[in-house]
């Protein structure tokens, strides 16, 4: 049973009804809102949502390009420290996480954790993935692309046969069966 | 909190569409029962209305009222309702949520966050209720504020 993924009404993008957005907004979490940020409400799909101010700013967003060359990941990851981040890869998963102990923000104390997980595409080395952060809080994964195991790896099975035991008869298919007669 | 279990998903119909329509949009963000989800702690949308017309003469009074009464909004956009936990403990407010892996556009995420917040003198779990609206954001207010109105 897949859980939900969107559970409320809140427009992220245009892009976000179809099923793979390059770009997905909302990574950023556990916010406080101040009443002053909250704008007045909008229709949104029959349902009224107020839009608020640190969602109109474009940060918290996760954005993929893929092209020929190389696979590349933008995170925002501006609510964490550099030394609270680790990047891995485990197979052809790529991890991102983040904790942060408590601290003082503009609305109280706020501790968090988070993992992310992508999948590399099929000719991308793991061991070729390279992380880099940007001042703003901006993290770049970027593994190049090799396209050359694109190719499946195919490995014809030799199906060997077994002979008929001698003095048997041919009714007997499995060998549960043929112990059985 | 903990017992109050809502599954609820966004099949609801359009809801309070004639309180916004002959009204100031701008009146009304920040009335959080309009955009609550429906379960045990929300009232009728007919009784609220009733509220909302009388409260709409003393609006500056009531302005002035919200600038003392505590009041926690927070963006949970992100999360469920059944992935929240609001506690209190000596005076503080604790509002943790978590969810596990879950699939989305980009592949799987999980997150968690605790705040906290200090709690005026005096002030108990039952003397605050909490809302949470369709649209993501988690009010947690104290109750007699609400019985005042």
């Amino acid at each position: 049973m897949a859980a939900r993924t969107v559970p409320h009404a809140y427009p992220m993008s245009s892009e976000y009804e179809f099923a793979n957005p390059s770009k997905i907004y909302d990574q950023n979490f556990g916010e406080g809102v101040s009443p002053s940020e909250i704008l007045a409400p909008a229709l949104y799909h029959g349902y009224y949502i107020r839009p608020r101010l640190n969602k109109q700013l474009e940060r918290g967003t996760s954005e993929i390009c893929l092209n020929q060359h190389k696979f590349q990941v933008f995170l925002d990851v501006c609510q964490f420290l550099p030394d609270e981040l680790s990047v891995r890869t485990v197979d052809n998963l790529l991890e991102v996480a983040g904790q942060h102990p408590q601290k003082a923000d503009r609305h109280g104390f706020v501790s968090r954790e988070f993992t992310r997980t992508y999948i590399l595409p099929l000719d991308v080395d793991p061991l070729l993935v390279r992380a880099t952060l940007s001042h703003d809080g901006i993290l770049s994964i970027v593994a190049p692309r090799t396209g050359k195991e694109v190719k499946a790896r195919v490995n014809e099975v030799k199906i060997t046969q077994q002979e008929q035991p001698e003095g048997k008869e041919e009714q007997a298919e499995e060998g549960s069966e043929k112990e059985k007669s | 909190m903990a017992e109050a279990v809502i599954r609820h998903w966004v099949e609801t119909p359009v809801r309070y569409q004639e309180q916004f329509v002959d009204q100031d949009l701008e009146a009304h963000k920040l009335n959080h029962l309009l955009y609550a989800l429906p379960g045990p702690a929300t009232t009728a949308p007919g009784n609220q209305r009733c509220t909302t017309e009388s409260t709409a003469g003393a609006g500056k009074s009531v302005q002035e009222e919200e600038n003392t009464r505590f009041r926690v909004l927070l963006d949970v956009v992100q999360f469920r309702p059944e992935d929240i936990i609001i506690q209190t403990f000596e005076g503080w407010l604790l509002i943790k949520a978590q969810h596990g892996p879950r699939m989305d556009e980009h592949g799987f995420i999980s997150r968690s966050f605790t705040r906290q917040y200090k709690l005026p003198d005096g002030v108990e779990n039952k003397d605050l209720s909490a809302l949470f609206c369709h649209d993501g954001i988690l009010v947690v207010e104290m109750k007699n504020s609400v019985e005042k109105n």
